[in-house]
């Protein structure tokens, strides 16, 4: 086991360089570069002060030596400031990580507390009206956009409750009461989508594992349907699922991007959308850095936690 | 061909082709009556396709009598009546015509994007499952990158940079989308080429285009199928996320997710963030049943999982 956390570790290595290489290229393939848009802002076409700034920001030098340059700023922990506010990404996205996390964290939470119970009641009531009920309303929320759901939610608030999300933003430590109620909605609206992927999944494998002889040993021994369905099927059955949530990492990070937008909740999602308008890109070069990053480690949590969950994975 | 030449033609018996019996009709009326669900998905993609081809054609005004940018300021923020089936938007354009027109914009994207995602991952797919070895080691390193690659955000830098325009939402969405399916691609190749048909024809001396050409392509053309019909409802998905975050086409040709996104402000109308979201959600979920229906038919093993 520990010798395949090592290994699956040091697989990581190549991958994230091959990120960063790609993420540093996208901005050096650009038709204009970081001093064009600096003096473009200011609105004078300058050649001489241009050369300066490029000798300045090490533009000049050759495209590998700038690439062992920049890596070496990331590793320090310097991903560069923001051509907006001048002020560095780290310090731009200290405040904005913590909101988006529990965003995710709020989702994910109603996600697994609705898609894993709907799931097994699926199973258990195969082919009867409760599980054409389910798989249904499953593939629906998988073809529902977030952000129509979130639409709708408005519409529907402003006009039957006079309802409005709240317009300003509150940490859990200056008021927990507010920051829940701001989030309870977007978070509610992003986990329905992402329950259905879980729903569907542990129906199949709530029917795959109810199959089985063990169950059928557990059954015989006098077990109570509840201890069977809890202690014996669902515990195999979720291994799966839980593969899914990680995977489901990606999912969670563009739903973030579109709820926070609309329901003007000042995380990184929210962020990414405002440094693309303004083409700010050292903001979405380093986010993009980052978010590769989180999405790497938790496929590697993911298989980790699977081989540790299922001792029949090998670990090769 | 190497294999032919060892194979003794004459005085065998003939073998009889394989065709799957009754004609197109009837495999239609077949796969109506056992996946009823995946017909209604097939019924609303034909539709959507057919508005799409209509609009290119140039049809839709005399089919809805407005164009997609014929405003009438008088006739604002209607409801669905007789002489607009949906109502209007926010400076009277005809909103039935306008989403016609959004289905070119929608289908046109996730056709083409699927397409170079499905050709893609079968490159990779292909090579990396069936040279095996190194080459699938490296491979699979360069698609573990893709994978990690953040569509949402990847594609909004790329917009910011690039502009938006067809051409860049199709290639970026297609190259996004390649890495996971050429996964699905590679495990299928993997166990095809397991079989003994294949070995078979490596003994006689096959040349690989051969094998490949013959022996694995026919047998995981499902699987290509299956995911491009998954992979076209999530391209048309993105688009509109973009559109939405106001990252899509510009106006004025209409696309589905700019018509959700100008909806934001008319919260009082419901009826503009109804028609385009229902628009969009039936297309999305046509093309995941349309999916399933194919899979659970050519590939009942994986029935349900996803």
């Amino acid at each position: 086991m520990q010798k395949y956390v090592a290994r699956r570790l040091l697989l990581m290595i190549p991958t994230l360089l091959g990120i960063t290489i790609i993420v540093f290229m996208m901005t050096r393939l650009t038709p204009q570069d970081t001093v064009d848009i600096l003096v473009g802002e200011v609105g004078y076409q300058d050649l001489a002060l241009k050369e300066q700034l490029r000798k300045e920001f090490g533009l000049t030098n050759s495209i590998p030596k700038q690439y062992v340059t920049w890596l070496g700023e990331i590793l320090t922990g310097d991903f560069g400031s923001s051509l907006y506010s001048g002020r560095p990404v780290t310090e731009e996205l200290k405040n904005r990580v913590p909101v988006s996390v529990e965003l995710g964290a709020l989702a994910l939470a109603f996600s697994i507390s609705l898609g894993i119970p709907v799931g097994i009641l699926s199973a258990v009531y195969q082919d009867k009206w409760i599980d054409y009920a389910t798989r249904g309303v499953s593939v629906l929320l998988l073809a529902i956009p977030s952000f129509w759901l979130a639409l709708i939610v408005l519409v529907v608030g402003s006009r039957q409750f006079s309802w409005a999300p709240p317009s300003k933003y509150f940490t859990p430590w200056q008021n927990l009461g507010e920051n829940i109620y701001i989030l309870l909605v977007p978070a509610i609206i992003l986990g329905l989508g992402l329950s259905g992927t879980k729903m569907r999944l542990m129906r199949t494998q709530m029917l795959e594992v109810l199959r089985q002889d063990y169950i059928r040993t557990a059954r015989a021994k006098g077990l109570t349907e509840l201890s069977v369905l809890v202690r014996h099927a669902s515990k195999n059955a979720l291994i799966p699922v839980v593969t899914i949530i990680g995977l489901q990492v990606t999912v969670l990070i563009a739903g973030s991007v579109i709820l926070e937008t609309i329901f003007l909740i000042p995380g990184v999602g929210q962020y990414v959308v405002n440094a693309a308008q303004r083409r700010d890109y050292p903001i979405i070069q380093s986010l993009t850095l980052i978010i590769a990053t989180v999405i790497v480690v938790s496929n590697l949590l993911v298989d980790i936690s699977y081989a540790y969950l299922d001792p029949r994975v090998k670990y090769s | 061909m190497a294999s032919e030449a060892v194979l003794p033609r004459a005085g065998a018996p003939e073998l009889e082709r394989y065709r799957p019996r009754g004609g197109f009709l009837r495999g239609v009326r077949n796969f109506i009556t056992r996946k009823p669900l995946g017909a209604v998905g097939a019924f609303i993609i034909l539709v959507m396709v057919s508005a799409a081809v209509i609009t290119f054609l140039g049809f839709t005004d005399d089919l809805t009598g407005y164009r997609y940018d014929d405003q009438v300021l008088a006739d604002r923020f209607q409801g669905p009546s007789r002489d607009h089936l949906l109502g209007t938007d926010f400076v009277g354009r005809d909103t039935l015509s306008r989403i016609l027109y959004g289905s070119r914009v929608s289908i046109t994207i996730g056709f083409l994007a699927v397409a170079i995602t499905q050709g893609l991952a079968l490159i990779i797919g292909i090579v990396s499952g069936y040279y095996g070895g190194k080459v699938d080691a490296v491979m699979q390193r360069v698609v573990d990158i893709g994978q990690a690659m953040p569509g949402l955000v990847a594609l909004l830098f790329v917009i910011s940079v690039f502009g938006s325009s067809e051409a860049v939402l199709i290639v970026t969405i297609g190259l996004l989308g390649a890495w996971g399916s050429s996964r699905v691609i590679r495990g299928t190749v993997i166990t095809v080429r397991q079989n003994q048909y294949v070995e078979a024809a490596v003994m006689l001396g096959a040349s690989d285009v051969r094998i490949l050409t013959r022996h694995i392509l026919p047998n995981i053309v499902h699987i290509i199928l299956i995911t491009a019909s998954v992979g076209i409802g999530g391209a048309i998905l993105v688009e509109s996320t973009l559109a939405f975050l106001g990252f899509g086409l510009p106006p004025p040709f209409p696309t589905w997710g700019r018509m959700l996104n100008n909806s934001r402000e008319y919260v009082t109308h419901p009826w503009l963030a109804i028609w385009p979201g229902l628009a969009l959600t039936l297309t999305v979920f046509a093309f995941n049943i349309v999916g399933d229906a194919l899979r659970d038919i050519w590939d009942p093993r994986l029935r349900g999982s996803r």
